[in-house]
């Protein structure tokens, strides 16, 4: 900055003085620090200078046009209102499988009147999560109408009965 | 009456043990607190009003879905800026360029009545105040908006510009004597 010409001391003052005052407008200064500005300011007329053009800087400081962080909140709580809980998830994995092994084992009842595939019941649940529950191309993994059905659908369809 | 650091540290350490038990006001309140600091360093940035909002947005949404790994190891504020800078890197990398600040934009920011503090000065006085502050090298205007407009430690400016603590303090100071060069002498 120019204009501080005065003595050493001074000038080192003055480098001081302007760390401290560029921070003065959001309101960082402790009292004592507040204190020490004001009286070097009423002295310094090259400081002064300065911070009054700091402060006329600052008057064009850019506002946020509207609340990005509460809309950040919103869009989060969305989130979250469709994420369901670790228990409400686990417990539905458990009965989907518990209603994908009764309703194979119906099926294969009803289809399978000999009776070779009487109690055959298969929850198979793989790695990549429930993608391969069936297994194999055998009903609702083959079945035609439910082919491009989402995983989470079906949860929603065995819950439902669908397949009792 | 100024708060102190050390008010302004205890009240965001209850906001944030709040918000951490899921208190909605605790959240919104301690993120609205940064709202400001993030959306003008990434408008410094990007120089894009519309991006520098998008950005924003996507920070603390970020920020919300981690704020568990959040260890206090820095200031939150830095943390958040620290996401901010990722999240502009992150869209740089997508295919959001930088691009020069034509005069029509600097206007419309100008221009813009929803700045109740750019209203309190005449319109072209903010324009020109923007267009200079804009034509600085990125370290000496982020360091100026961060450093002026926030009131950022040299450490913190340092941290959120990818800079010592000693450049930023360098880089502000020479931002500001160019910004006054400048504006001096374009009258």
């Amino acid at each position: 900055m120019n204009g501080h010409d005065g003595t050493h001391e001074m000038r080192e003052a003055c480098g001081e003085i302007l760390d401290l005052l560029s921070v003065d407008f959001s309101r960082s200064l402790s009292l004592v620090e507040r204190e020490r500005t004001e009286r070097h300011v009423a002295e310094c007329s090259a400081c002064a200078e300065d911070f009054r053009f700091m402060a006329m800087v600052y008057g064009t400081r850019p506002q946020p046009p509207r609340s990005f962080a509460m809309e950040a909140l919103a869009q989060y709580e969305a989130e979250l209102s469709r994420r369901p809980s670790g228990w409400w998830s686990g417990s539905m994995a458990a009965a989907a499988v518990l209603l994908l092994a009764m309703g194979i084992g119906l099926a294969s009842q009803a289809s399978d009147p000999s009776g070779d595939f009487a109690g055959w019941t298969v929850a198979v649940e793989s790695e990549e999560g429930m993608e391969d529950w069936a297994g194999d191309d055998w009903f609702i993994a083959g079945a035609p109408y439910l082919e491009g059905v989402s995983d989470e659908t079906l949860l929603v369809l065995l819950t439902e009965g669908y397949f009792e | 009456m100024h708060r102190t650091d050390e008010e302004s540290d205890s009240q965001e350490e209850e906001l944030l043990r709040m918000a951490r038990t899921g208190d909605r006001s605790a959240l919104g309140a301690l993120l609205q607190r940064h709202e400001g600091t993030v959306y003008r360093f990434l408008l410094s940035r990007t120089q894009d009003e519309d991006k520098a909002g998008d950005l924003a947005q996507e920070t603390f949404v970020k920020a919300l879905r981690s704020l568990d790994s959040f260890r206090g190891d820095s200031s939150f504020r830095t943390w958040l800026l620290a996401i901010a800078r990722n999240e502009f890197r992150a869209g740089y990398r997508q295919g959001l360029r930088r691009k020069e600040q034509s005069l029509e934009s600097v206007v419309q920011i100008a221009d813009d009545s929803r700045d109740p503090e750019g209203d309190a000065i005449r319109g072209s006085e903010v324009e020109r105040v923007r267009r200079e502050l804009a034509e600085l090298p990125e370290k000496q205007r982020m360091s100026v908006a961060l450093r002026l407009f926030d009131g950022l430690s040299f450490r913190e400016v340092g941290e959120a510009t990818g800079s010592t603590e000693g450049a930023a303090r360098v880089n502000f100071h020479h931002g500001i004597r160019k910004l006054r060069e400048r504006l001096e002498n374009g009258e």
